[in-house]
Order: structure tokens, then C-alpha cells, then sequence
């Protein structure tokens, strides 16, 4: 399960294919799924990638939880074309970023540098494209930079010059690396079963259970949660309302209850 | 064991850094500026670091040597501690270690010489012989095949017999220890919990037998050793659980060998222990029953104390008070 990010349709296409996603958005970004993998068609430049990664996490915000790739085309001073890399570093106004790569991969690493338009000015063991940063920034404000990656194809160097680019070429070059890509995708999702617990299903329902008999405060409802996800972890169920033993008078009450519950929990190790 | 090895700029040609490097051929070296571009980011998760943790080569300047919390001691009175290595091999759920850094990568600082010279430094201006812990954010032996330190630092150790050293551990790897002759002014401590509590909270620790039976071979071979029952851990059953263990423990570790036991019961700082219950939102130590103070998570008073006071009775019986050195608020354990 990942969410790829790219630019082009012709860059697309073979993931598209080969996961065999639907496009389920027109605008305000071509947007694709098949339930579990998605794909964000953003355009190109750095304001549309920011852009369309900010709407989707909008749309999606259970998406934090997922790998983001994005996945590209780039250039290289010497790299052959058709070479398959992995950023591990951002060259960045601000100081230098670094994608935290925690699955193994033989992947090799290069230092990317985005830029505002189409550049044949190559600079040695540096791959350029035109997204890249925008897309590290923006999605690490949201998704943990583990599950942040680049993946970007060598589709021009020194040698074979960037004008020689047309859209089959490109989707072939990512097609002949569609497999590695989606294996490294496959990798991170196995890492990502490693996140914090997400909070418990049935959680929601069990709030409700005491906020419709209780008028609770923000902060109370947020004590609330906090004594039933611990209650939960304690004894892996929910406690809900009609439980409570004895009738509260409010809801400091009920959470005073709750807190005592919990604090008479047999403790032993697991 | 090491995949991805960040190395500063500034150590590139460092001994240390090649010796290192030459040891995961296969590791994927990036160069960076300053390790605080990788280790002190935000948006970092420290659990999924934790699967899979990369090692940061680097040169630590600033203050190196650093006063020991209040009652951090064994014994001595001016304490002090040093980290040539911040976190940890293993995945214990109550180390503070997760609450207070962003990131599960480990930091090798590669400038031993630096931190001896420091160590120099501080100790010229004491009149008594400083203690300096190694083991405060990192374990001292656990990563000893990847960093040297302690066949490099026991050799400077060596020449200064007014600095003690505690090496502070849960590993085995006693190589190092076996392979050179005891020195007086060294203690090598080893932490240790019942069995059960162990295997619940001390992931990729060795276990306890393990670690027991290598503390005590330390110890034949003539090093002072230290026992460290830090943090306790309550359950419904301690008595039971705490009487079979420190049966255990003392039986196999020689008494006269024995430099110092010291004791402490489980407590964060609050904010340590509200990131560590995000990290760990189902786990039942952290979900179970605190007091929340001002400066410390804890056991509620009566069972701190019950803790403490059973520990307590239980090592004094076996080595005497002299040796014992109880820890309160003031320190935190890894």
C-alpha cells in the first residue's frame, strides 16, 4: 500500500498499469486507486507538486499512515540513462534534507537538486529534476519521513542530451523499472506495520456512549479518550458507559471513575 | 547488522570512521554536513527507526564531560558522565533514552581522544577521585565490536588512577574485559531485571541468565562489578518475582567482587513519558497506573516505596549497606 506521486502521464502509465489503479479524480488532480495503492498525477514544478500533495492529505488524511514515493524521471551527469535511483540527499536553500531510508535496498544513492526549469547544465554525481524538494518539504509536514522517498530514472546525461525526451521514451524507462520501484513500495509498506498502534476501531462509538449522557468539555473529552485508549491497552476492550458501577454525577465524575478503574487494574507482565 | 552510514564532513579520514567503514563494506555511506541534519529533524518516528537504525559517524564538540544527575553515584562524590554513543542497541520500553531523542539512529562520536582529554581537564581540578559513567545515554559494551571504546578507553583508564570508570551494560560482549587484566578503577555494571519482566520490556536484550553468567565471569576474571536493579518494575506478584531473581543473581555473582548494587524504581519525565505513550499507545506499562508530579511519571507513592523497600531489604541482606546505593527522583534509566 503507497501513495505514488509524479509528475507526467507518461510517467505514470506503467504503474498505473501494473497496479491496475482507476482514476477516481478528475480535478482538482488527476487522482487514481484501486483501494489500496493510489497515484497522484500533480503536473510539473514544485508549486504543483506542493500543491496536489497539500489537496490529497486534505482528501486522505488516513494516508499519513502510507508510504509516499514520488517517482520520476531525472537527469545525471554520468549516470547511464534508464538507471534507477534513490535520493539520499535534497540540496536545499536552507540546509541540505536527508530522505531516512530504514529498509534495505542496493538501490544506488545520489544527491538530487530541483530546479525551476528544463536545465542540460549537469553537475557531477547530481541528479535534477523538477518536484523533488517541493514534495520532500510538504509531505514530511505530515507523513514521517521514513516512509518518504524519491525514486527518480535517468532519462538524460552528458552524454544523451535532454532534448532527445519524448513521452515513450519516458514511459519506458519507468516500465523498465517497474519492479524494482514497486518492490522498494513493498518494503516500505512492510515497515510502516511498525507505526504506533492506530486508535482503536471502536473508540468513537465508546466516547459517544458517555457524551451523549455527560456534558463533556473539549479538554474532558480529550481526558476521556486518553482513559479509555489506556483502559484499552490495559485489558485490550473498551469500556463503555453503562460499566460504570457507580452513577456519575458529571463528567469530572466519570472521569475521576474511569481513572480509579484503572488504577485497581490487576497489574501483571505479559 | 548496519545498513546506512551517515559520516560527518569533518571525521571523513578519521581512523575511527575507516576502521568502522571497512567493517560494513556493504553499508550505504552518505556524507553530511553536521549530524544534527539527520538526528535532530522533526517529523522523525522513532519506531520505525527502531527497526532498522542507521549509524552516524561524527565529531562532538561542545561539552563532553558532564555532571552526573544528584544521585547518580556509587559511592564517590564528584560524578560525572561522557557518551561517546548515543542509543541503544536493545528496545527497552521503559528507556527514557525514547523520550528523549528524535531519532533511533545511533551516533558514534568518533573523537575518543577528545572526551579523555576532557576527562583530564575535569578531574585536575578535584581533590578526590571523580567517577565518570560511560553508560548514561548508550550502553557501554553492547555496540564494542562496531565502536573499540572500551579496549581504547580501558587503555587510557589505565594511565589514571585517580578517574574511576563505570562501564554500564546488558550485553555479554566481554571480549574486551576478558582479554586484558582487571584495572581498580573500573566497574563494570550490568543491569538486570527478573526474568519475566525481561522478556516483557527488554527486546533484543541478551537474557538474564546470559547476562548474569557473564557478569560473573568478569567478575572471576578479576573486575570489580557492579549490579544495577534499575528501574524496579511493579506487578501484582513482585515479592515472588524479586525473591527468585535476587536468589538468583547473588548465588552466581561472586560477593567480594561485588564493587556496588544500586536501585531505582521506573519514572520519566512527564513529557518523556507522554511522547513514549504516543510511540507506545498499547503498551501496559506506560498505559498502567502512574502518578503524574510535576517533574516525575511514576509508581504511585505506596507502590514506589513497597518497591524500593523490598529491594532494598533483600540486598542489604546479601552484600550489607556499605555497598548499597539506592537511586531516587533524580536520575533516569536506560
Amino acid at each position: 500500500m503507497s501513495v505514488f506521486v509524479i509528475a507526467l502521464d507518461a510517467e505514470a502509465r506503467p504503474l498505473i498499469d501494473a497496479l491496475k489503479l482507476k482514476r477516481l479524480i478528475d480535478r482538482p488532480w488527476p487522482y487514481y486507486s484501486n483501494g489500496d495503492d493510489h497515484l497522484l498525477l500533480t503536473g510539473i514544478g514544485q508549486l504543483n507538486a506542493a500543491a496536489a500533495c497539500g489537496w490529497l492529505i486534505g482528501h486522505s488524511p488516513e494516508l499519513a499512515r502510507t508510504p509516499w514515493l514520488n517517482v520520476g524521471i531525472a537527469g545525471h551527469a554520468e549516470l547511464a540513462v534508464g538507471t534507477l535511483c534513490w535520493v539520499e540527499r535534497i540540496k536545499y536553500k536552507h540546509g541540505d534534507l536527508y530522505p531516512a531510508l530504514h529498509i534495505r535496498s542496493s538501490l544506488p544513492g545520489s544527491l538530487l537538486n530541483t530546479v525551476d526549469a528544463p536545465s542540460n547544465k549537469y553537475v557531477d554525481g547530481q541528479l535534477t529534476d523538477m518536484e523533488g524538494a517541493a514534495f520532500y518539504l510538504i509531505c514530511s509536514r505530515f507523513v514521517p519521513i521514513e516512509l518518504l522517498h524519491l525514486l527518480k530514472v535517468v532519462s538524460d546525461n552528458r552524454a544523451d542530451d535532454i532534448k532527445n525526451i519524448n513521452k515513450a521514451m519516458v514511459t519506458e524507462l519507468i516500465k523498465d523499472n517497474c519492479t524494482e520501484i514497486l518492490r522498494f513500495a513493498l518494503n516500505l509498506s512492510q515497515l510502516s506495520l511498525a507505526l504506533p498502534e492506530a486508535i482503536p476501531a471502536d473508540l468513537d462509538q465508546c466516547v459517544e456512549t458517555y457524551t451523549q449522557k455527560w456534558r463533556f468539555s473539549h479538554s474532558q473529552k480529550q481526558q476521556l479518550m486518553k482513559l479509555l485508549q489506556r483502559y484499552h491497552a490495559l485489558t485490550h476492550s473498551m469500556f463503555f458507559e453503562p460499566e460504570l458501577s457507580v452513577p456519575a454525577r458529571d463528567a469530572k465524575q466519570v472521569l475521576a471513575l474511569l481513572d480509579k478503574k484503572i488504577e485497581h487494574l490487576p497489574v501483571t507482565m505479559p | 547488522m548496519i545498513d546506512t552510514i551517515y559520516i560527518e564532513e569533518a571525521v571523513r579520514e578519521h581512523p575511527r570512521t575507516q576502521a568502522v567503514v571497512a567493517r560494513f563494506p556493504k553499508a550505504r555511506q552518505i556524507i553530511c554536513e553536521h549530524y544534527g541534519a539527520i538526528f535532530n529533524r522533526s517529523q522523525q518516528s522513532f519506531r520505525l527507526q527502531k527497526q532498522n537504525p542507521a549509524l552516524i559517524l561524527a565529531h562532538k564538540s561542545g561539552n563532553r564531560v558532564l555532571p552526573a544527575p544528584a544521585d547518580y553515584g556509587i559511592g564517590g562524590q564528584d560524578n560525572y558522565y561522557f557518551s561517546h554513543l548515543l542509543n541503544c542497541l536493545y528496545d527497552c520500553r521503559y528507556c527514557f533514552l525514547q523520550g528523549m531523542f528524535r531519532s533511533a539512529n545511533y551516533i558514534m562520536f568518533v573523537n575518543y581522544e577528545d572526551f579523555y582529554k576532557d576527562i583530564a581537564a575535569t578531574q585536575s581540578a578535584l581533590d578526590a577521585p571523580g567517577w565518570y559513567f560511560s553508560g548514561y545515554d548508550c550502553d557501554s559494551l553492547a555496540m564494542e565490536p562496531v565502536t573499540n571504546f572500551v579496549a581504547d578507553t580501558l587503555d587510557w583508564f589505565a594511565t589514571q588512577p585517580n578517574a574511576n570508570l563505570e562501564l554500564r551494560t546488558k550485553s555479554t560482549q566481554i571480549r574486551s574485559l576478558l582479554n586484558r587484566e582487571a584495572l581498580p578503577n573500573v566497574v563494570v555494571a550490568c543491569s538486570l531485571s527478573p526474568d519475566p519482566i525481561a522478556r516483557a520490556l527488554e527486546h533484543n536484550a541478551p537474557t538474564v541468565e546470559k547476562r548474569v553468567a557473564a557478569l560473573a565471569k568478569v567478575a572471576n576474571a578479576g573486575w570489580q562489578v557492579g549490579l544495577r536493579f534499575d528501574p524496579l518494575i511493579w506487578s501484582d506478584d513482585y515479592t515472588s518475582v524479586y525473591s527468585d531473581f535476587f536468589e538468583q543473581v547473588f548465588s552466581q555473582i561472586p560477593n567480594a567482587k561485588i564493587h556496588s548494587v544500586s536501585t531505582g524504581s521506573f519514572r520519566l519525565p512527564p513529557d518523556f513519558h507522554q511522547k513514549m505513550s504516543k510511540l507506545y499507545p498499547r503498551d501496559t506499562l506506560l498505559s498502567g497506573s502512574l502518578h503524574r508530579g510535576e517533574r516525575w511519571v511514576g509508581y504511585p507513592q505506596d507502590r514506589e516505596q513497597a518497591l524500593l523497600e523490598f529491594a532494598r531489604e533483600r540486598v542489604v541482606a546479601a552484600i550489607g549497606s556499605e555497598r548499597f546505593f539506592p537511586c531516587q527522583h533524580e536520575t533516569m534509566v536506560g
